[in-house]
């Protein structure tokens, strides 16, 4: 095991990792930013640095004053968390070149997947369903053949595309012709390059994610699988539950039996995530490879009783991970809520400034991972999440229940905050039938909140 | 850096700490002490200036030598007409400039350091940070006058550390007179964190 390990970055996970660490007694080193010298990360490692002003860019994602911390301190490995260098195969290149141990996925693996068209190519090699997509069309003929073997509605894209330019959607054989010939056209206006494709279009996917671990011996297990459909407009999630509710057994065993395969074809090593967009039928396909810790993971946590970020510190220091996977198994339910310095009535618009009185709920079933404290100063430059209350029951019924009573219980004053967005969902009836997708949050609750208003 | 407690060098052993409105000093204080005013206490004591007001990372640090303790090392020198010593209202003591640390790695001196009230020009290389096998080298960036290194060579720095206390205005430095105030007493301001 490692003597001490440096945790390359900051808030609650920073927090996380640390608790992690001293549990495997592990001695811990934090860096932080002007803007965080009285943060909790800092007071509860053995040591901190200071690696530089409040912009991350200068701080958590300055890579030469993290490694000069890291050797200063004399670090057997360093923790990405998530976010700023977690996703940085060149960074985790230069951990190694210094002998630092990064925890986390090899470069080859990050850099892999960090590549949307070679991470697809690589999951359609390993038989793992990508969202259907035709190469560039040249005929109508070719549209057509395409699209009958896809199924409508398909997704007209622009080659040289953004920005929604060039993009139309088309629900029947019929207006195929007038859809190409429109996106084609206004591609060749904005681009100046008309070249279109189609993929097949989900409507109302929900997003379910599958948590994978693998030590460096071969050994990969699924470590069950989150729903994380309810997300801001802007496509973030907000609350996230364990297990799925409603996905078919089958469709959930074939989901992580994909997500088992996709790790192993890119010879993937410590904790990770497959994201899929599942649809109405139960087909799903590949999204994205996360390949560090999710915010979301304490849901997996209380449901699998795995500790997740104990597990990537063990994997990364060498040892097997004794885990078999008949013995994953979930026990009840359990809902994550993501309390932001957000105006939920206002965009999502993040908030900044000192707080004022702070209390977190607690009482059966209730876990938080927060860094903030009465007084605490939110700085403007970082991501706006404050907590993560995890709700957990025998079933799901319970975990609402708990939740509810969770959210009734958090005191954050000074800043605006989205708990009361998460009352309104709890409280919502397609959310309590376990009846959510991508888009419902904008479409069945802030659009009719809107027109309510 | 935040040490696991507060060690003072022997030339901090006479601060006295000023406690906070709970009449306790807080365990931030303490490291504050340990962390920025031992180390700037010892370059302190290393000059001839009387008092020294300096700007850390965490808060204002202000240092004074008592008149008993201070007359081999007080050198009277000439002030230069016009000059007027930067005294901020309300506040003890001169407030001079610092050149902090940029990069978090080991540092080292110069070979030929720089002493008490000498020119420094802009390019002067005055030590090196260390890190990732390179020696970064730390310069003034402008004319100044030198007035003390607060860092032993070999000791590791962080990002906003204090390097070296330095006067950027048109006059060196100058001794100043001893305070009125308790023997042996060097006033340290809680930090404003």
């Amino acid at each position: 095991m490692f003597g001490k390990v440096l945790i390359a970055n900051r808030g609650e996970i920073a927090l996380r990792v640390i608790r992690a660490c001293r549990e495997l007694n592990v001695k811990t080193v934090a860096i932080f930013s002007e803007a965080d010298r009285n943060s909790l990360h800092v007071r509860y490692a053995d040591e901190a640095f200071c690696v530089g002003p409040g912009q991350s860019a200068r701080s958590y994602l300055n890579v030469p004053n993290i490694i000069g911390a890291a050797e200063v301190a004399g670090v057997d490995a360093i923790h990405p968390g998530y976010g700023f260098l977690s996703e940085n195969a060149s960074f985790a290149e230069i951990c190694t070149s210094h002998g630092i141990k990064f925890i986390g996925p090899p470069a080859s693996a990050i850099s892999l997947m960090g590549d949307k068209a070679n991470a697809k190519q690589r999951m359609l090699e390993a038989g793992v369903p990508v969202i259907p997509g035709s190469g560039i069309i040249e005929s109508l003929p070719v549209a057509k053949k395409f699209c009958s073997e896809a199924g409508y509605p398909v997704l007209i894209k622009a080659t040289a595309g953004g920005g929604g330019k060039g993009m139309r959607i088309v629900g029947r054989d019929a207006d195929l012709g007038a859809g190409l010939a429109a996106a084609s056209g206004e591609a060749q206006a904005a681009f100046g390059n008309a070249g279109v494709y189609i993929e097949k279009l989900l409507v109302h996917p929900r997003h379910i994610e599958v948590q994978v671990l693998a030590d460096e011996y071969g050994h990969v297990i699924h470590i069950g699988e989150r729903d994380c459909s309810v997300q801001k407009p802007s496509h973030q999630k907000l609350l996230e539950e364990a297990p799925a509710p409603h996905l078919d057994a089958d469709v959930r065993t074939k989901l992580c039996e994909a997500a088992v395969r996709a790790a192993r074809s890119c010879e993937y090593t410590n904790a990770g995530t497959l994201e899929f967009l599942v649809a109405d039928d139960g087909r799903f396909y590949f999204m994205e490879m996360n390949t560090r810790i999710q915010v979301e993971h304490p849901i997996t946590e209380v449901v699998y009783g795995v500790d997740l970020v104990k597990w990537q510190i063990r994997i990364a220091a060498g040892e097997r991970l004794t885990i078999r996977q008949e013995d994953v198994r979930a026990r009840g339910h359990a809902i994550e809520c993501r309390i932001n310095a957000e105006d939920p009535d206002n965009k999502f618009t993040p908030a900044a400034g000192k707080l004022g009185s702070v209390l977190m709920p607690g009482g059966p079933g209730i876990r938080v991972d927060t860094h903030i404290y009465s007084g605490t100063e939110v700085p403007p430059y970082y991501d706006s999440m404050l907590a993560k209350i995890t709700a957990s029951g025998r079933d799901r019924a319970e975990a609402i229940a708990r939740m509810r009573r969770a959210l009734a219980e958090i005191e954050v004053r000074g800043v605006a905050t989205t708990t009361s967005m998460h009352e309104r969902i709890l409280n919502h009836p397609s959310f309590i039938a376990g009846r959510t997708h991508v888009t419902w949050l904008r479409e069945e609750v802030l659009a009719r909140q809107a027109v309510g208003a | 850096m935040r040490p696991q407690q507060a060690q003072c060098g022997a030339e901090a052993k006479e601060c006295r700490v000023t406690e906070n409105s709970d009449g306790e000093a807080s365990e931030e204080l303490a490291s504050f002490v340990a962390m920025r005013v031992a180390p700037l206490a010892k370059a302190f004591a290393q000059t001839p200036l009387m008092r020294i007001r300096v700007r850390t990372p965490e808060g204002w640090v202000t240092l004074e030598k008592s008149a008993h303790k201070s007359s081999d090392a007080a050198r009277p020198t000439v002030a230069r007409p016009g000059h007027v010593p930067r005294i901020q209202e309300g506040e003890p003591g001169r407030a001079y400039d610092t050149i902090n640390a940029e990069t978090v790695g080991v540092f080292r001196s110069a070979s030929h350091a720089a002493e008490f009230g000498e020119r420094i020009e802009g390019d002067r290389v005055l030590g090196y940070v260390e890190a990732l096998r390179l020696r970064n080298p730390v310069t003034a960036t402008s004319p100044c006058w030198f007035v003390a290194q607060a860092v032993e060579d070999g000791q590791a720095v962080e990002f906003g550390e204090v390097l070296f206390v330095v006067e950027r205005g048109e006059a060196p430095p100058q001794p100043e007179a001893p305070a009125p105030a308790e023997n042996g007493a060097a006033a340290i301001e809680p930090p404003r964190i």
